[in-house]
């Protein structure tokens, strides 16, 4: 039943290495653009300490948008800008602007979730000993947040794993592509079956590697 | 040290206006304990947060070392701020650091170098006896102990003023004994002016020199606490006064005194008696001089700090004549004399 494995081990291991590589660099990236914009949604909130009626309300409404993009549309929508990005709009680094922009809304109302757990009594204090807002961020925010922020980004890298099995339409390849070519439209359920268990453990591994990180940094 | 002028804050709420504090003026000395008491909502904490400017006034004008805090804005105020240390109801501390952590977070805020921030902290934990908890997180501390750290933290810039929004609510009355002793070694060893601010009588008594009443976002009676405590005017303050000092006639002599016959002969008295004339045995002198006798039928002697305080309810019997001897006798020593009516 497993005859197609051997054959084929090489594009497991390179579609293996695809997926972890797309997911890696998109998180990355999306962290990169999605925490400021989550950190300035907290502090421009109502009663907050940069509060900014405008500013919210814009970019409330620019992650909301970009969170509601089906993901195979947002794909194909964003094929200009992923070519002004990266030059191209195919293969696996055309894969990452648009995991890019669809993970980073996610990662903002992640961060902004997860900031606004941080008690308003430990803002006071330090604003109380003359703290700015930027040392209010990541003297206090960000550290008071980080066992939340810990398991929001295992859970966004969880859903760009997801979402990286749609980059095959855009020749993306990864676990996904390989999954649909070879065991779905040749017919091995084998190759399906090895990359769905590839992708459990990914998850699993995530999951706990998350929980467990969580956990100690975790002082409460 | 503190000069707060004509102080308006008005919050708008869905629900309308909210006149928290309404045209306030207060002024506290430098080196005082000023205990600031209130029922809930009375203005307490906005009264406070205005000081250092957590909550913007609407109106008035707020003095803290003659530097109009009002009147910042940006970097100026944030300097400002850190002369003014403030510890909270429920402490406060970022869960992430370590007690020393929390002390030197001021200084980090502040720009201090590592060096000097590491024999600072150290010396703040030790004033406040936790050096041997440095390391230990909040979760990992008592209440009383997170306390003693945000005091440590709120001293670290050298404050000129200490803010405290109900420091000890949260805490056990043997704790909040030792959390108020440690306030008032800091007043007297470092010579830090404190505005405190309570609904607890009690901590008022242990260690302020001086109090005012708030009601409604208004001051309605202010003096040196002994004042106050001696002579309350309005009802509220009579009420806290009472809360520490509950020297109503039990029901059982209530009863007692309804049935009996002889009541002509008989008059009941509170006598309030201050340092001096506590110790002085009044009570028997005129005892053996006027040819009354008294009953002693309920009290509490306690101390307002140093000084010690108490409330007698007594029994006066004698003939009018001798009565009112006795009561001339009595309010010559300096006892202060209220002769209960309707029982
Ligand atoms: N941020 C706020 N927004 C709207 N109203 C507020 C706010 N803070 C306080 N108030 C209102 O202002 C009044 C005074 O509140 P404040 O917290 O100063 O009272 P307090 O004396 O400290 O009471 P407590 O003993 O319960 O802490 C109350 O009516 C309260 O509801
Ligand atoms: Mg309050």
């Amino acid at each position: 039943m497993f005859e197609n494995l051997g054959p084929l081990w090489p594009q497991i291991c390179k579609a293996t290495w695809e997926t972890v590589y797309m997911t890696l660099v998109s998180v990355l990236f999306a962290t990169v653009i999605g925490l400021p914009m989550g950190v300035i949604l907290v502090l421009t909130d109502r009663g907050h300490i940069l509060e900014s009626r405008l500013v919210n309300t814009v970019l409330g409404w620019f992650v909301n948008i970009g969170r509601s993009f089906p993901f195979i549309i947002l794909m194909v929508a964003i094929i200009p800008f992923t070519r002004l990005v990266v030059g191209t709009f195919i293969g696996t680094t055309g894969a990452i602007p648009p995991l890019v922009v669809a993970a980073a809304p996610f990662v903002a109302r992640m961060v902004e979730t997860s900031l606004k757990e941080v008690d308003w009594g430990v803002i006071e204090a330090a604003l109380s000993v003359g703290a700015s807002a930027w040392q209010v961020v990541y003297k206090v925010l960000l550290p008071e947040a980080l066992p939340g922020l810990v398991l929001g980004t295992t859970i966004t890298t969880i859903n760009v794993l997801g979402y990286t099995a749609m980059a095959g339409v855009v020749g993306g390849g990864g676990l996904g592509d390989l999954a649909v070519r070879y065991g779905f439209q040749r017919y091995m359920p084998d190759v399906m079956v090895v990359t769905v268990i590839i992708l459990i453990v990914m998850v699993q591994v995530l999951q706990s590697l998350g929980d467990w990180l969580a956990r100690k940094v975790n002082r409460r | 040290m503190i000069t707060i002028e004509n102080l308006t804050k008005i919050y708008n709420t869905p629900g309308g206006k909210i006149r928290a504090i309404d045209n306030l003026t207060l002024h506290v000395e430098k080196g005082q304990t000023f205990g600031v008491i209130g029922l809930s909502g009375a203005g307490k904490s906005s009264l406070v947060r205005c000081i250092n400017m957590l909550e913007k006034p609407t109106a008035g004008k707020i003095f803290v070392d003659g530097q109009e805090i009002t009147a910042l804005r940006g970097p100026q105020l944030r300097a400002a701020r850190r002369k003014i240390g403030m510890i909270f109801q429920h402490f406060n501390l970022l869960s992430s650091r370590t007690a020393f952590g929390n002390v030197a977070f001021p200084l980090e805020i502040a720009g201090v170098p590592k060096e000097k921030i590491k024999a600072k902290v150290t010396q703040l934990l030790e004033v406040v006896g936790l050096a041997d908890k440095a390391h230990a997180y909040p979760a990992q501390l008592s209440g009383g102990q997170q306390q003693r750290v945000g005091i440590a933290r709120a001293l670290a810039n050298d404050p000129k003023v200490l803010l405290c929004d109900e420091p000890t609510s949260a805490l056990d009355p043997h704790t909040t004994r030792s959390i108020l002793t440690l306030l008032k070694d800091i007043n007297r060893s470092l010579g830090l002016t404190i505005l405190l601010i309570t609904h607890e009588m009690r901590v008022i008594t242990e260690i302020c020199d001086m109090v005012a009443v708030i009601e409604d976002g208004r001051i309605i009676e202010q003096g040196p606490v002994v004042e106050v405590f001696m002579h309350p005017r309005a009802a509220t303050t009579r009420n806290f006064v009472s809360t520490v000092m509950n020297v109503e006639v039990p029901e059982a002599v209530q009863r007692r005194l309804a049935t009996r016959e002889d009541g002509e002969r008989t008059q009941l008295l509170r006598l309030k008696f201050l340092g001096e004339a506590a110790t002085r045995p009044a009570i028997s002198s005129v005892v053996r001089e006027c040819g009354v006798a008294i009953n002693i039928l309920a009290g509490n002697i306690d101390c307002l700090q140093d000084t010690p305080f108490g409330v007698l309810i007594v029994e006066l019997i004698g003939d009018p004549p001798e009565r009112r001897r006795a009561l001339a006798r009595l309010a010559a020593t300096g006892l202060s004399i209220e002769v209960i009516e309707d029982v």
